[in-house]
Formats: C-alpha cells, structure tokens, sequence
C-alpha cells in the first residue's frame, strides 16, 4: 500500500471538521418563550434516542466522508507483489546522474531520490525482464539486478552532462534489438530542457520520474582573464546564469587569497580587479566563488591568471593611423611599453613579430624575404579583393568584413579565416595579418573591438605565447604542440602534443607543461553551464524530443512502470465508496434514515 | 349582509380590531344567527306556546303533523323557552393563554374571551341562566347563572376584566361549577388545555355524571401545532419557567405528531366520557366555531 501523493494525508485533520463545528455551535441558545414546552418535551422524551442516534451517524458519515475523499486524493495504491503480473519486459534505466543531480531539494540531493526510484524499478522487474542501465556516460549496459543494484548503490554525482536525448535514443536502440514483446524506457532524472536534444522519436514506451520543482539558482557560466593573461593590475571577467532576481555574493582569490568581492544577480557579467601580489612573473590558480546555494557544483569556478609584465614593443613602420592610435592608447593604459619584445610592421624581426602586409605590393618580397630570415615558412602571396566575413573563435572578429587581403602561403595555426583562407596565422614566434589595420582593407579600424584586438594580438599572441584552453570533464580538447603533460598539485597526465585528449573529469586548472618541465599554457576544466540551468522540460517538450508514446512525468512511477501492472490504483474505490457516504449521509439528514417515522408521521 | 361580511366568518383579529368584546360578540352572534335561521340552543325544558303558520325556513320538525292530518293546514308548534337552562361559562387564564405565535393573530386568551362572551350572549339571548368562572392557579372571577337582562351587561364586563397570569389548576374550578349548577345544566369550559389531564377528564366527567352537558373548547395557536424558530432554541414555559432547548428543524416533525396525539387523547379521552370536545385554532373565525359547537353531532342540545 502506498500513495501517490502523499502529502494530501495532511487533509485528514479536516477529519476533525465536523467534531468541531458541532463544538462550536454548542452556544447558548436563544430563549423562546412557548406555551406548549410540554409537548417539546414529550417529544424529546420519545424521540431522543432516535434523534441521539441519527446525530451521531451524521458525525460518522461527516467525518467519514471527508476522510474517504481525503484518501482519494492522496491516491492510494495497492502494490501486488514485485514483477508480478507484467509480461516480459525490456527495460532500459536512465539515471542522469549528471552535475545537477548534486542539487539538494528538502534536506535531500536529487540523485539520492533518484537512486530510491531506481532501487524500487529493480524490485519491480520479473525474472524474465531484461535490463538495460544507462548513467552519465550515455553507454547503455545490459546488466543483471544484482549487478545494477551495485552501480546504482555507488553511483555519485558526476560534474559532466548528461544529453537525455541521446542517452534515451541509445538505450531504445539497445531494446529494441533485443526483440521482447514489451520495451520500456524508465528516465530518472531532474529533466532539465537543456538536457533534452531532438532526434529521432523512439519506438519503446517512455516513463520519466521527475524530481521536485528545483529552487532558483546561480551559477558561474564562464570565468575569463583579461585576454588570456592577467597583467598588474588586471581583471576576471565573470558571467553569472542560473534564475532567479535575488543578488548573489561572488569572491575572487587568487591563490588562496581573497582580492575583490562584488555582489551580482543571474545574467550579469562580473568583473573584479586585482593582482596576485606576487610581484614576479608566472601562472597562478583564481578561483571566482559564489555564495553557496541548493546546487554548489556551479557555485565555484577556477582559472589560470599569468602574470606578466607589459609587452615592450618596436613599431618598425607605421602601419597607418588606427594602429598608431591604438597603440598609442595602450601605451598609456600601461598596456604596452617601449623595447624589443615584440617587433611590429611590414618586416619580421629577429625575435616574436606581429607582421602586417606592405601597402604597397612591390615591397612585399622584402616581407617575405624577412619572413624566411625569421625562420618561418609563412609567405604572403597576391593581394585579392572582394568581401569575405571573418571566421575563428575570436571574439574581436565576430561580423568583420575583409575588402582587402593577401593570400598567405605557409603552414601555422590558423586563428582567423577570410571564407575559406587563413587571415590570422602563428608560426612559431611569427604572427601574420593578411590585411592592413586601415578602412579600405577590413571593418576591423573602425570596430570598438579594435583596441582589444590589438591588445590581444601583443600581449597573448605575441608576448605570452601561453594557451588557456577550456574544456569540460570528459570532452577532448586540442592538446597544443610542444605540450607532454598535464599537472596539477595532485595529478600528471602524459598527453600527444597536437593532438586531441580527453580532458579530466574533475574539474580545475590543469598546466600543460612541454618536456623541459616549463608552463605552456592550462587548461580549465569547468562544468557545463547547461548544467547550472535547471528548468525542468514541458510535456511538450519530451513528447517532441521522443514521440508521442511517452508517459507524462511522475514523482512516483509505481503506477505507471510496466504499462500500469503490478499495482492497483484505490483511488476510484475510494471516490465510489465516498458517493455511497454522502448518499446515505443526504438519506439520514433529510429524515428518511434514522427519523423516518417523523417524517411519515407529518 | 353577504356570506363575506358576516361577522361571524370574518378572521378574528380583523373582527377584534372592529371594537371591544361585547359589540364584537354580539356582532358575532347576530351574525352567525342570521345564517342559522333558527335556535341553537334549546332547553331541556321548553313548553308549547301556540301554534304559528309554516314559514320556510321552519325545521320540518317543528311541523304539528296532527293538525295538519286535522286542518290541512302547515302549522308550526312554538315553544316557550324556559329559564330553567343553567349554563356556566369556564375560562382559564392562566399565563400559557397569554400567547400569540403571530402578531397578526389574538392570542389564545383573547380568542378565547370574545368565544365566552359570544357563547354567553348566545345562551342569555335563548333567556338561559348564565353565569362565568375565570381561573388560573386559583378561581379569579365568578359570575352567578342568572337570566336577567342587565346579565349580560355583568358578563361582558367580568370577561373584559380577566387579565391573563398563573398556573392552571382547572379541576377546583370545575369542582365549583356544581355551586352554582344545582339542577343539569350546561357547561362549557374554555382553556388550552396545557394542564394536568387526568385530574380535569375526572372533573368533567364528574360534571357529566351530575348530569350536565359539557362542551370543552381547546383553544390553541397555530404556532402551537408547529415547531418553529432558530436553528437551535431554548423553549421557555410561561407558567413555570422550565425550559427544554431543541432543534425545531430536527424535533419538528415528531412535535407534530406529539402534538396530534395529544388532541387525538383528548378527543377520544371527552367523547368516552360523553363530553363534547372542539379543537380550535385562533385563527379559525368565530362562526365557524359557534357552528361546529351548536350542530347536532356536536351533541351540545
């Protein structure tokens, strides 16, 4: 025996209406002077008994017939024995024990009520069901009861995602190629809508446990430094998600030590100042923390700061009036200083050089010939003209339009792309623009995001030289060329340079170090803002994502798991036997019960 | 004067408020005389006067068979109604006749004063000796049977007088009559019989086996044939303070049939006892009441 909602018991103190409301009217009566009070009380003396009798039934009925409707409401059901009565089912278990499964509802986490539903499908399954286990890593498994039991009893909260989706589609396959004369797809999870992913509607019957409405929530989708380095007196870029309008605390420390604090709301960004302290050059861990809520995997977030002092630079030709001024601003934010760091202009030098094309093009074999003394194979080719939007992760040069450029020949990493040729490229030490910073060759001069391009292009590219790649637990990411391993304070991982790995699965900062032990670059391991999101699907939403055949979530899937076997539902006994109540209750109350003779006597 | 202006038909409280009691009995009287075309009330003792022609209207009765074998003609015997009728009017006016379940209705005791008063004029126009005992918990007034003309007069005034008040102790009151009723007579007693029923059923008949007719009028409201009122009440008696609190919405029906039995005990309980027995409401009209008490079911001739 059990109910489905479980809180309606609370309605059985209404029970006590009745009893209390006789109590209550129990007042003094107003008096009424009457002749006739022998006749009253002749007729009490008669009737009382019957009269005693039909108020108290009243009361039982009253209270009776709340209690029942009370019962009806919480939804009693009748369990009849475990795997009982269902036909050979196969069934695949899907525990999104995902990153927000650690979200804590009512003194308990998500994934501990999600652990009891599937301890309670094990039980449910006969012995000639078979069973399919899903969890975090999408990869259905068939296992035995004993067998899930175990997983299922040592599974944790993981900091990945989890793509219900895909994970339901991979699990309806796995079924369905057992060929049982029944499938079912029970889903435990907290259904979050960015869980779901479209795709093909699967075959199998759906069942999905939902767990209680989540509370409000914030976390940190993405932590960055100022470019890629944090300079004296830099800045962390922050966005803050999650729901709700209540602000929120957030803490920056950098190596353990507290440097800014600010107080922010969901779908702000956050930027705090400050230095390490330090005093000398090299990478240091900051980690940016909210004040806990219901969900604290997303509440803290780590990234890797360098730093560094400003990139000393040498402007060996104008390169036109924008990249003067540009410098010039950055000159005097600190940005910048004069030296011999980087060397800028039409020529590559010796050392780190950020190479622009010649405006005129007969001068463009002496760029070149100074390309090949720098020890690069990066050559600019002929100059074309047309309009191309530019491509790459970069920022800065999202919606810029390039009119004028120089096909680049040579190998490097492409960073920008105008159509389908490389824009931006490094080789080594050697980066190269294939246009001029000037109007008549690209939208770039003209754009707000020129500074920081600019900005970037000395102190991250040019002068750092070091990587921050961000990456969440589990997923590949591009290991950069001269990197051998990845450490932290407690883990070393060999990894092939320029190729992709699979990044750790918990999170934090992670340096890529190359074989002679010095700091490459790092990379962030950070969970997935998607995760931080914990609205939960429509039924629209999951009829679209997996077809019609799907049973609307439940937070008690006894009633529903095997097509409704095994159980039977009190609910309508329960209603049926109330109208019987209050039938009987309108028969006595109206004198044809207990004081029938009254009213036949009229 | 139309069936509808008479008096005597009209609802009582309409008639009450048309003047004092002796002009609203008579009134009633005259009324409801009219409509009878003949005597109501006739003595044990009547002596024949002399002869008088038919006239339609005259009971067949009355009709001397003889002299129309004799004469051929329709002769009517005339009577001479003697004095010798001793009639005692008894009226209780204890506090429970004080009551009116309407305020558009006399209450019982007033109804039941303007019934004596007509009933009186009734027999002291028939020349029968008529005398009045009011009582509650004692004897309150007492008016000698007498038939002579100012009687009336003395009546109507004693009736007015009664004021309403006290317990009912019937069965004394009863017991006096035969003072004042030495030879059979009449009696009538008037009351709502809220009273003990064996000591006034032995009283009556007491009455009948001295060989007096008793006519006994249970006057009640409609009010009290009903349990009406609040959800919840405390009924409060007027004679005796006790109370009893009660449901009318649930006690309702069983007070009905309570108090059906009790008029059904009554009746049954007078006519065993050969006493004639009228259940009347107050808002029954006076003639129809004269009507029922005076027809010959009634037993009252």
């Amino acid at each position: 025996m059990g109910f489905l909602q479980p809180l309606a018991l609370f309605g059985l103190a209404a029970a006590a209406i009745p009893a209390l409301l006789h109590l209550m009217t129990r007042r003094q009566p107003p008096e009424v002077p009457f002749p006739a009070v022998r006749y009253i009380q002749e007729t009490e003396r008669v009737h009382s008994k019957r009269l005693k009798l039909r108020n108290l039934l009243l009361l039982v009925l009253r209270t009776l017939l709340i209690v029942l409707v009370i019962l009806a409401a919480s939804r009693p059901v009748l369990n009849l024995g475990a795997g009982s009565s269902h036909p050979p089912t196969a069934v695949g278990l899907v525990i999104d024990n995902s990153m927000s499964s650690g979200l804590v509802i009512e003194g308990r986490s998500v994934l501990d009520m999600m652990r009891e539903e599937a301890r309670s499908v094990l039980r449910g399954l006969g012995n000639d069901d078979r069973l399919w286990l899903v969890t975090v890593d999408g990869v259905p498994q068939a296992l035995g009861r004993v067998e899930a039991a175990e997983i299922i009893d040592t599974l944790g909260t993981s900091w990945a995602r989890m793509d219900i989706g895909e994970a339901v589609r991979a699990v309806a396959g796995a079924i369905d190629r057992a060929q049982m004369p029944n499938s079912e797809v029970v889903v435990l999870s907290d259904l979050q809508r960015t869980a779901l992913t479209s795709g093909q509607a699967v075959s199998a019957r759906v069942v999905f446990w939902q767990s209680p409405v989540p509370p409000d929530n914030h976390g940190i989708d993405s932590v960055t430094t100022e470019g890629a380095t944090l300079r004296t007196g830099g800045s962390v870029a922050a966005w803050i998600g999650g729901s709700g309008a209540d602000p929120i605390a957030a803490r920056l420390s950098i190596d353990g030590r507290q440097i800014d604090r600010a107080v922010v709301r969901a779908g702000e960004q956050l930027v705090m100042h400050g230095t390490t302290g330090r005093g000398a050059s090299g990478w240091s861990v900051a980690h940016l923390a909210l004040d806990p809520d219901e969900l604290r995997a997303d509440d803290t977030r780590h990234v890797a700061v360098l730093e560094a002092p400003p990139a000393a630079i040498d402007v060996t030709a104008s390169m036109g009036q924008f990249l003067d001024l540009s410098l010039a601003v950055l000159r005097e934010a600190g940005r910048i200083t004069t030296g011999s760091e980087v060397v800028i202009g039409v020529l590559a030098g010796s050392g780190t050089s950020l190479v622009f094309p010649p405006e005129d093009p007969v001068l463009v074999g002496a760029t070149n010939r100074s390309l090949e003394r720098a020890g690069s194979n990066l050559r600019f080719g002929d100059r074309v003209d047309g309009e191309w939007l530019l491509e790459g992760d970069l920022t800065q040069l999202r919606d810029i339009t390039v009119r004028k450029r120089h096909r680049v020949i040579g190998d490097g990493e492409v960073l920008a792309r105008a159509g389908s040729e490389p824009w931006l490229i490094k080789d080594g030490n050697i980066i190269v623009v294939a246009s001029r910073a000037a109007p008549q060759w690209s939208d770039l001069p003209l754009k707000a995001d020129f500074i920081p391009f600019v900005d970037f292009l000395i102190n991250s590219l040019a002068s750092g030289g070091a990587r921050q790649v961000a990456v969440t637990p589990g997923n590949t990411f591009q290991v950069p060329p001269g990197a051998a391993a990845l450490r932290s304070d407690s883990v070393h991982l060999d990894v092939q340079p320029d190729s992709r790995s699979l990044a750790p699965l918990v999170p934090g900062v992670y340096f890529m170090t190359g074989d002679q032990g010095d700091t490459l670059g790092a990379v962030t391991v950070t969970h997935d803002p998607r995760e931080s999101r914990l609205e939960q699907a429509s039924l629209s939403m999951l009829a679209a994502s997996f077809g019609a055949d799907i049973v609307a979530p439940t937070s008690d899937l006894g009633p529903v798991l095997f097509n409704g076997g095994g159980r039977i539902d009190l609910t309508t006994v329960l209603i049926a036997l109330a109208l019987v109540t209050a039938l009987v209750e309108l028969w006595v109350a109206t004198g044809r019960g207990a004081g029938g003779k009254e009213r036949g006597a009229r | 004067m139309t069936a509808s202006q008479r008096i005597d038909l009209l609802d009582p409280y309409e008639v009450a408020q048309l003047g004092g009691i002796e002009f609203v009995s008579r009134g009633v009287v005259e009324g409801f005389l009219s409509g009878l075309h003949r005597s109501p009330f006739h003595g044990f003792s009547v002596e024949f006067a002399e002869h008088r022609p038919y006239q339609p209207g005259d009971e067949l009765r009355y009709i001397d068979w003889k002299m129309l074998a004799r004469s051929d003609r329709l002769v009517v015997k005339q009577y001479e109604e003697e004095t010798n009728l001793r009639s005692m009017v008894v009226l209780d006016s204890s506090a429970s006749m004080d009551w009116s379940g309407a305020e558009d209705r006399l209450t019982k005791l007033e109804y039941a004063k303007r019934l004596a008063a007509a009933l009186a004029h009734i027999l002291l126009t028939q020349r029968d000796a008529t005398g009045f005992i009011s009582f509650a918990e004692e004897i309150n007034t007492i008016v000698p049977a007498r038939a002579r003309r100012q009687q009336w007069t003395n009546l109507v005034k004693e009736i007015i007088g009664v004021s309403p008040g006290g317990g009912t102790a019937a069965e004394p009151a009863l017991r006096r009559v035969t003072d004042f009723l030495r030879r059979r007579g009449l009696v009538v007693f008037i009351s709502d019989f809220l009273l003990d029923q064996e000591l006034v059923l032995k009283a009556l008949q007491f009455l009948r086996h001295r060989g007096h007719q008793v006519v006994a009028f249970h006057i009640m409201d409609p009010g009290e044939m009903r349990l009406e009122g609040p959800p919840e009440a405390k009924f409060v008696d007027l004679e005796n303070a006790g109370s009893v609190v009660a449901r009318p919405r649930e006690l309702g029906a069983a007070y009905n049939e309570t108090v059906t039995q009790a008029v059904t005990q009554w009746r049954s309980a007078c006519r065993s006892g050969g006493i004639a027995y009228h259940h009347v409401t107050t808002d029954t009209p006076f003639g129809h009441v004269l009507r029922k008490a005076t027809s010959r079911s009634a037993g009252v001739r």
